[in-house]
Order: structure tokens, then C-alpha cells, then sequence
């Protein structure tokens, strides 16, 4: 498996010439943060986990916070509701666990063997593409917020920490965005402007290297807070009001 | 050239033109469903036939533990009754027998992210299904598989499901010949065939190439075929035992024997002809009657074998029936001598180094369970334990290049939810092993108690009553944990878990067997399993089990310990598990279970209100209306909406100052009606236009049947006057009046359909 956040741009794949990508027009967007390793005087004991490459993730563990969500109808965004919780808690390197919208997946997962947070949107995303970037950031940002305040999500991840140097932005459409260089030549712009000014931060972008995964980039920047509810809470309204701003952009 | 991606699509290399054509016209009834043009019961049935499934919820009600929700969808047209448009589906993708080549795994794995929840789930149907799918995206989901050679085609709804076989086909050591290339024909011959179009239910199909094993499952299949061959005169031919009317689903039913041996040269001709007896003597009101198994029931099997034996004589010669025999002989990958040496001294090498490494112990475990010699010397059969049958789109890449370096670029998905690797050289298997490990793919345990098979149950569908995947799941999870301690006849078992009565996770023929069921307490319900023991997985399905009564949910998992613990003491030397059950008896299982059956109070014990793997309170609001068989739609109404789909095609030809064009698809449109209307009378396809117009004038038009009620016979003559004049050039007036004649036409068909209908119905 393949970690993005150790290649650099030059790694992106070529792709077949003559091919005309179009990340933009797609809504299969995605934003991931990634768990780090938590401090070992933090660790609790959790069950042993069902399946091999869960990234030290109990997901199972997440599925009672996940029905809360939904049986407290809190908000996940002005277009969504919640359908359903899946489980996939028994896959190696897996999408874990998530709350299923009507547009959207909310959920804990250790695909490409990197255990995080991830919000993935599947329809219904309108705007430039700095909005449609910011609008993603956003709801995932208010997932974090979520999950740092719920201790049943913490439950999931008791040796783990959210970090918050880094993380991966994909785009779920081989159609309009091959994972190939032009889509990354496109993506990285508005991508880096919507990073940077969320988080003050030079922004690193590096592409993911395999031409038959999604694509996808890792972002990654200087540390400057640490994870909590409050930081993810002001990375939200940030980014909330990046996807405002953006509504103005050129399309 | 520079192509978008819309462009790349449709001129994708692979898809033909016949498959384009349909999934443009499938796209189109999208549209026309949007805009209200198509009742929603045709569009239903329509989707269904491309395998785009409804899901749980899709009602948009769902009970989210402590009050029952209306999920907040905006109005839009529905995909079929009672189903909203956006709520996420499920596609169904037919994979005949199980055949995969590489490629078509990276396909798979593409589409199941960009479309789905990005994890491919193998079915009992050794199909894939993909969840969380919306129709909107199911076109181009449909021409990229379509690009790889892959079909949804009559993946659901009433038709020929996908076609099932051993996996191990031709490479199998007790099977009589390789049945991969009957399945195949048969699985091409019937997709799409105008006699196999006008069923009351499902059809299923399976080959076998031994009677002694399981992998065929023939006995509960509607067409079931053992391969076998006979010896006259000295010369030896191939043949199949022929099996009839069998099922699972709520009341399953053994298949009855049609002939010891149908050669294979009447492989096709006669499945064409129970196809034909099926769509004109089946059930198509009551939908519980409706399968093949009622009518072989109703008319015993040797009046249904007359009927069929009547229809075969009268098919016409279609040179398909046997156009790929004379391509047997070139089955390819026959061992050779020098892989066969070379893996000898592989296997010497791999004892040597065995007792090396604690990897290699692994291994030797894995081997065990996973690994089954080929009848070809040399080679073996690797299992991919697939846990609930699911594996994740990176799973499946990594899947392909293993097949693509280890096992002939090509893999089987199986019915116990597996993928199977042949043609695997021994001398490989340490290599195989490590690199399916690096995918979290080398799990043990295959075809043992830890290998359940589950159908999706209350996950995902909206038949489902209690949780298959989750008790599966718990199942599977305390099983692993102790393989290697587990007593052999215990870890032989099989075990296999529905979700319903309906029996898609196969619990008939399982030697411990559950199906969910509700029962109330007090002002709860509780999630249940009905316990079912003794089936015969082996022996194509031989024999059902014993249902002896339900248990909590929560408490399954003691019924197997129990009963797993009583076969291990009690039992007789040699003793199979079916006989064991029946041995001992309904009665003393059911004492045995009996205090497993109590259900403490809500305040007592209120994870029993709750089912595996999902915390809500157990509810029953969430159960909904099957799309199993779909609603039955008339062919009739589909033809005369194709009829539509056609005029309006026309009238994009007449915009685009294409006049001939215009004309001709007219004429085809007016073809098209009349075609479902004659078809309706004669209870038989009908090809030929000729015949067509023949029929149609005779039946309809000079009995005045089709007249409408103020312009008489006019409508017929547009029909009649356009086949009459098929080939001669047409001027733009001419195209234009066609096209307007040609829809008057339509009109009339449907009015006279209805009109029939009325005059039908009782008074």
C-alpha cells in the first residue's frame, strides 16, 4: 500500500496523452485526517480488534456514536440527513465504519492502510471549485469536532490521536479525475489556496503514485494546534467561510 | 485526439453495440421515469432486469432505535413503488459461474469505488453486488463493466439469474468433464432470449460436474445439470442428468429427476424449451406460486416433461445449440510434463524448509484449509476466504495481479462468497501465500465452521428480519479464535445464516442453519433465529435440514456450542452430522436448546432487544416489500414501451433531417407494438416481421379486434402500409407522416390493450 504523503509531485502518473480531465465537475470529493500515535500514558485497553489492518482502530466500537448521531438529528450539514450506520469493521485495510447520508459518508476508516477520519461526498456538490473544496474541509472539520467531543468515538481510537499537520484530499471519479497529472495540475491551485489559508501554513501536495487508485493528494503543513474539539471548531468555521467566499469565484 | 471523459465512454472498446444500445435506452427510461412518462411499476421491473436492486430504507421510513423516522428525501419521481429515487441502492452484477479475468477485477474494483461503498461483496449467486449505488449513476457504471465484457443484464426480476457451476471446474479430480463451457453457452444462449423473458419469477440455473460434491448445488436449482457421461457401442458420449423444479426460499423443494441423461447437443434446445413451457403455463398472478418448482408440482413431472419434450420438437434448428461444441476440444492450459516435474521438486523444497520459519507454519495452516490439489499434477486450487464474502476494491487490485502472476490471470467467485485461484503451480504456493497476506487476504479456515455464509439480511435488505451479517460476523469472530483447538468434525461443519425466511444465505442446506424471525415481549420485539440442522451441503445439495425451533438472536451462539458439543460426545463412530440429527431426534434438540429460548424482561436484559452488530432497539418497522421478483409485469408493456422508446428515437431522426432513418424507425417502432401485441396471443416469440404482420392482420385486424371504436381499422393499415413499402426510398413529407402514423399507431396499441384488459376483468 502506497503512502501518499511520502511522494512528491514529480510522482504524479503520467496518464495517456489526449485525455481531458475534469475534477471539478464531479462531487465525489473527499477529505481525510489521519490518526497518529497517541501518547502511551493515554492508552486504554480496548477488544482486540476483528480484522488485520485496522490501523490499531476499534471501528465496531464507533457504532454506538455513529446511531447517536442520528438519533439526535444534529446537524451534518444544510443538504444532508442520515440514512444508516455500515459496518465493515471486518476488512483489512478496510472503510471501517460510517454513517451513511443521502449525498455523503461520514466515516472511520484504515483504507490505504492509514487509519483516520474521512468525509467523502458523493453527490449534490455545486459551486467552484474552492467551494466545493471548502464545503468538504468543512463538514469533515465538524466530524473531528464530533468525534473529539463524543468519548464513544474516542473509544474507537484509544492509542490514537487525530493529527493535525496533514491530509488527504481525493477525488472519487476516474471519469473526470483519473489519477494522473493533469487532474493533479488542476486540483493543486485551488487546493493549495484553500489549505493555506485555512491553516496560515506553506502547504505540501503530493500526489498519490499508483494510476489505478482514486486520486488522491496528501497535504501536509507545520503543526501549529493540537486536536481538540476547539481546533477543529475554528478549522470549521474557516472553512465555512471559504466555501461563502468561493461562491463568487469564476466557475 | 483529445476526448472528454463522456466521449471516452462511449466509444470505450469492448462494449458493444447491443449492450450500448440497451444501457442508452435504459439511460433514456431514466429520463422519461424522471419526467413521469413511464409508470413506475414498468420502471421498476425495468431496473431490475439491469440488476439496479432497491435497498433497505429506500421507502424512506427508517426507526432509528427509539422512534421510526421519514427520511427527508426531496419529492422526486419514484424508482418503482413505494421507492424513493434518491435513496442508495444496490446493483447486482452477473458474473457467469463465477468467472473473473483480471481485468475485469480491476474493473470491478474501479466501479465499486467511484459508484458504491468502494467493497465488492460475492454472492451465493457467485454474482458481485455493489451497495450505496444511486440509479442516476448506474449507466455509466454499466458501460464501463459493459467495456470489461461484464453484464447486469436480467441480474434481477423475473428472468434467467446469473448461471452457476463449480468453481473448480475442470480442474476438479472427481468430476466426470469440465462444465465451464456448457455453462457458458447456456449462460449466452438464454441472456436476452425472447423465450425467457415472460416469467412469473426468477429462474435459476446450475451445473455440477460430479453428483458427490456440493459445489453445484443442482437439487435446489429451477434447471439443475450433473454432468455424466454414457458408453453405447463403444463410443463414449457427453451428457448431463437433468433436474427440474428445485428450491430453497421459504418451503424448499428437492428437484425432480427429468431424464438420467439429456446429451449434450440438447443442452440448449431443451432448457429453451422448459423456458418456453415456463413463460406459458407458469403462475404469473400469485407470486408465491410462481416458480418453476409450483408448476412442476402442479402438473407432476411427467406431464411437464411431455409438455417440454412437445415444445423441443417444435423449436426451430438454431445453430447456436451446438456451434460451441465443436469448440470443446480447445480448452485451454493443459498442464505440460515439465511444470508438472518442476512442481515436485517445489513441494520437496517447500517440506524442507517448513519447519524454518514460524511464517512458514502459517503457511502449512493456511494450506490446509485454503489449498486443494488439482487433478492436474502439479497445480492446486487456492481459496480466498472472503469474510461475509466482501473484500475491498484494493483487496480485488491486489487480487488481480495475484491471479495475473500466479493463477492464469483468472479467479471463480464461489457460492459459499469465496474467490477460488487455479491452475496455481505448488511450486508457488509459498509465494501465493505471502502475497495474498500483504492484501489481508491469506485468512484461514476456508469451507470450515469459520467460513460463514451470509446473505445480507438487515444490513442492507429490506426483506430482512434480523442480522445474518452480524450474527455471521460473531460467529466467524469466536471460531478464528479458536481453529486450531476446534475438533476436526466440528470444523468441517458448515454453517450458514438468512436473514429471512427466504433462504438467499442457502440455511436449508447447511449443517447448522439460522433464518431470522421476530417474537414480541411485553411491548418489545426481539430479534430471533430459527434453528435449522441436518441440511446436506454435499451431494449437489442432497437433502434440507430440520427446523427445530427459534432462539434470541443473542443466544445463537450458545446454540452451536451446544450442538456442536453434543455431535462430539454423542455421535457414533463415522457419524455424519445429518445423521446424527436425525439419530437423535427433533425432540431432544429442542430439549436441548429449550432453555436458550427464554427471553429475560427489557429492564432484565435489554441487549437481547438489540441485534448483533447494531445497538438500536430491535424493531420490525424497518421490514419492507421485496423487489426479489419484482413486480410481473406483462411483456406486453414492455414491448409497447419500447414501442415509445422507438417513435421518440424517430422523432430525433426527423430533427436531425435524417428522413430515411426517421422512417425506419418508425416502422420499427410500429413493428415493435405489434410484435408485444401478436406475442401476447401467441404465447411465443415471434422474430420474423413477416410473421408478424401475418399474425397481426389475421389475430387482430381482420377480426376487428383491433378497431378503435370511431376509426376503425385504420390504425393496422399505417402498419400494414409501411411494411408493404419497407424498401423504398422516402421524401421528407413521407417521413414525417410515417412518424405521425407511427404513433397514432402506438396509441391504438395501447388503447387496445387496455381495452382487452377491461374485457377481462370480471364483471
Amino acid at each position: 500500500m502506497t503512502d501518499t504523503c511520502d511522494s512528491d509531485a514529480s510522482s504524479a502518473p503520467e496518464g495517456e496523452s489526449g485525455v481531458v480531465v475534469a475534477p471539478f465537475e464531479s462531487s465525489g470529493l473527499y477529505a481525510k485526517l489521519f490518526f497518529g500515535e497517541r501518547s502511551r500514558l493515554a492508552v486504554v485497553s480496548s477488544r482486540a480488534p476483528r480484522a488485520t489492518g485496522t490501523g490499531g482502530l476499534d471501528f465496531e466500537a464507533s457504532i454506538p456514536a455513529f446511531h447517536r448521531w442520528i438519533q439526535d438529528g444534529s446537524s451534518l450539514g444544510e443538504d444532508e440527513f442520515a440514512i444508516d450506520v455500515a459496518n465493515y469493521a471486518h476488512l483489512h485495510n478496510g472503510p471501517g465504519v460510517f454513517l451513511v447520508t443521502a449525498k455523503s459518508c461520514f466515516g472511520l476508516d484504515a483504507i490505504g492502510g492509514a487509519p483516520g477520519l474521512k468525509y467523502a461526498r458523493k453527490r449534490g456538490l455545486v459551486g467552484s471549485p474552492t467551494t466545493k473544496i471548502a464545503a468538504v474541509l468543512a463538514r469533515l472539520f465538524a466530524f473531528a469536532e464530533r468525534f473529539e467531543a463524543d468519548p464513544g468515538f474516542v473509544a474507537a481510537a484509544p492509542h490514537r490521536k487525530l493529527r493535525t499537520d496533514a491530509l488527504e484530499f481525493g477525488i472519487v471519479d476516474r471519469l473526470r479525475a483519473p489519477c494522473v497529472k493533469a487532474t493533479f495540475d488542476a486540483v493543486s491551485p485551488p487546493l493549495s489556496a484553500v489549505l493555506e489559508s485555512l491553516t496560515a501554513q506553506q502547504v505540501n501536495l503530493a500526489p498519490e503514485p499508483d494510476p489505478r487508485r482514486p486520486f488522491s493528494v496528501c497535504a501536509r503543513w507545520h503543526e501549529t494546534m493540537s486536536a481538540s474539539a476547539e481546533s477543529f471548531s475554528i478549522l470549521r468555521r474557516r472553512a465555512a467561510e471559504l466555501e461563502v467566499a468561493g461562491a463568487s469565484e469564476t466557475l | 485526439m483529445v476526448l472528454t471523459w463522456k466521449e471516452r465512454l462511449d466509444k470505450a472498446p469492448g462494449l458493444s453495440a447491443d449492450l450500448k444500445r440497451q444501457i442508452d435506452a435504459f439511460e433514456q427510461d431514466i429520463s422519461l421515469r424522471k419526467q413521469g412518462k413511464v409508470d413506475e411499476r414498468l420502471f421498476a421491473e425495468t431496473r431490475l432486469r439491469r440488476g439496479a436492486y432497491g435497498q433497505r430504507y429506500d421507502n424512506g421510513q427508517r426507526h432509528d432505535g427509539k422512534v421510526p423516522r421519514t427520511l427527508p428525501y426531496e419529492e422526486k419521481a419514484s424508482k418503482g413503488p413505494n421507492t424513493v429515487w434518491d435513496a442508495p441502492g444496490m446493483q447486482r452484477i452477473k458474473i457467469p459461474y463465477g468467472h473473473m479475468t483480471a481485468a475485469q477485477m480491476l474493473t470491478l474494483a474501479e466501479v465499486a469505488e467511484d459508484y458504491a461503498d468502494g467493497v465488492l461483496h460475492v454472492t451465493t449467486r457467485q454474482d458481485i453486488q455493489l451497495h450505496f449505488v444511486h440509479i442516476d449513476d448506474t449507466p455509466d457504471l454499466m458501460r464501463r463493466l459493459g467495456a470489461a465484457g461484464i453484464t447486469t443484464q436480467e441480474a434481477c426480476g423475473n428472468t434467467v439469474r446469473n448461471i452457476t457451476a463449480c468453481p473448480t471446474a475442470g480442474v476438479c479430480s472427481t468430476e466426470q468433464f469440465d462444465v465451464t463451457p456448457y455453462a457458458e453457452a447456456l449462460s449466452s444462449f438464454l441472456l436476452g432470449h425472447p423465450d425467457a423473458q415472460d416469467f412469473g419469477r426468477k429462474f435459476k440455473v446450475a451445473f455440477s460436474g460430479c453428483a458427490g460434491e456440493a459445489c453445484g448445488l443442482a437439487y435446489m436449482h429451477d434447471l439443475g445439470f450433473i454432468a455424466r457421461t454414457e458408453t453405447v457401442d463403444g463410443v463414449t458420449r457427453r451428457g448431463f442428468m437433468f433436474l427440474v423444479g428445485g428450491g430453497l426460499g421459504a418451503v424448499p423443494q428437492k428437484a425432480e429427476l427429468f431424464t438420467a441423461f439429456l446429451p449434450e447437443e440438447e443442452l440448449l434446445p431443451v432448457s429453451q424449451a422448459v423456458c418456453r413451457v415456463f413463460a406459458r403455463l407458469g403462475e404469473k398472478k400469485n407470486r408465491g406460486k410462481a416458480r418453476l418448482k409450483h408448476l412442476v408440482i402442479k402438473m407432476g413431472v411427467g406431464p411437464f416433461k411431455e409438455a417440454v419434450m412437445e415444445e423441443r420438437a417444435r423449436l426451430t434448428v438454431d445453430p447456436r445449440w451446438t456451434a460451441y461444441l465443436q469448440d470443446l476440444g480447445a480448452i485451454p492450459n493443459p498442464p505440460t510434463v515439465s511444470q508438472a516435474s518442476e512442481s515436485a521438486s517445489a513441494s520437496e523444497s517447500e517440506s524442507e524448509s517448513e519447519s524454518e520459519s514460524e511464517s512458514l507454519s502459517e503457511f502449512e495452516r493456511w494450506r490446509q484449509t485454503n489449498v486443494r490439489v488439482q487433478r492436474q499434477m502439479g497445480y492446486s486450487v487456492v481459496t480466498v476466504a472472503l469474510p461475509l464474502g466482501d473484500l475491498t476494491a484494493d483487496q480485488m487490485r491486489d487480487l488481480a495481479t495475484v491471479a495475473t502472476q500466479f493463477s492464469r490471470g483468472e479467479g471463480r467467485a464461489t457460492v459459499e462468497q469465496n474467490i477460488v485461484l487455479r491452475w496455481v503451480k505448488d511450486i508457488d504456493l509459498v509465494d501465493v501465500h505471502a502475497a495474498l497476506s500483504g492484501a489481508g487476504l491469506a485468512e484461514r479456515g476456508a469451507g470450515t465452521i469459520a467460513d460463514i455464509t451470509a446473505c445480507p439480511g438487515t444490513d442492507t435488505c429490506k426483506l430482512g428480519i434480523a442480522s445474518s451479517r452480524g450474527l455471521a460476523s460473531e460467529l466467524r469472530a469466536r471460531f478464528m479464535e479458536r481453529q486450531d483447538d476446534l475438533d476436526p468434525v466440528v470444523a468441517s461443519l458448515r454453517i450458514k445464516a438468512s436473514g429471512c425466511f427466504n433462504s438467499c444465505g442457502q440455511h436449508h442446506v447447511a449443517d447448522i442453519g439460522f433464518y431470522g424471525s421476530s417474537r414480541k415481549r411485553g411491548a418489545h420485539a426481539v430479534p430471533h433465529f430459527q434453528v435449522v440442522l441436518g441440511g446436506q451441503w454435499s451431494e449437489n445439495a442432497g437433502s434440507f435440514g430440520l427446523a427445530v425451533g427459534a432462539v434470541p438472536s443473542k443466544r445463537i451462539p450458545e446454540v452451536v456450542e451446544r450442538v456442536t458439543a453434543a455431535y462430539v460426545s454423542d455421535r457414533a463412530p463415522d457419524e455424519s452430522f445429518q445423521t446424527f440429527v436425525r439419530r437423535i431426534g427433533k425432540a431432544r434438540v429442542r430439549q436441548m436448546l429449550d432453555d436458550l429460548t427464554e427471553v429475560p424482561g427489557y429492564d432484565v436484559s435489554p441487549e437481547y432487544y438489540s441485534d448483533w452488530g447494531d445497538p438500536r432497539v430491535y424493531s420490525m418497522s424497518d421490514y419492507g416489500v421485496g423487489e426479489c421478483a419484482g413486480a410481473v409485469v406483462p411483456l406486453v408493456e414492455f414491448g409497447l414501451h419500447a414501442s415509445e422508446r422507438k417513435v421518440f428515437e424517430a422523432q430525433l431522426q426527423l430533427d436531425a433531417q435524417a428522413h430515411d432513418m426517421a422512417a425506419r424507425v418508425a416502422y420499427e417502432a410500429m413493428m415493435t407494438a405489434a410484435r408485444a401485441l401478436v406475442e401476447r396471443e401467441t404465447s411465443h416469440a415471434v422474430a420474423d416481421d413477416d410473421v408478424v404482420v401475418r399474425e397481426f392482420r389475421a389475430r387482430l385486424h381482420d377480426t376487428k379486434r383491433f378497431h378503435d371504436p370511431y376509426a376503425g381499422g385504420k390504425f393496422a393499415l399505417f402498419l400494414f402500409h409501411a411494411h408493404e413499402r419497407l424498401d423504398e426510398g422516402i421524401g421528407e413529407a413521407e417521413a414525417h407522416r410515417r412518424v405521425e402514423e407511427a404513433q397514432l399507431f402506438i396509441e391504438a396499441a395501447h388503447a387496445f390493450y387496455e381495452r382487452t384488459l377491461k374485457e377481462a376483468m370480471p364483471r
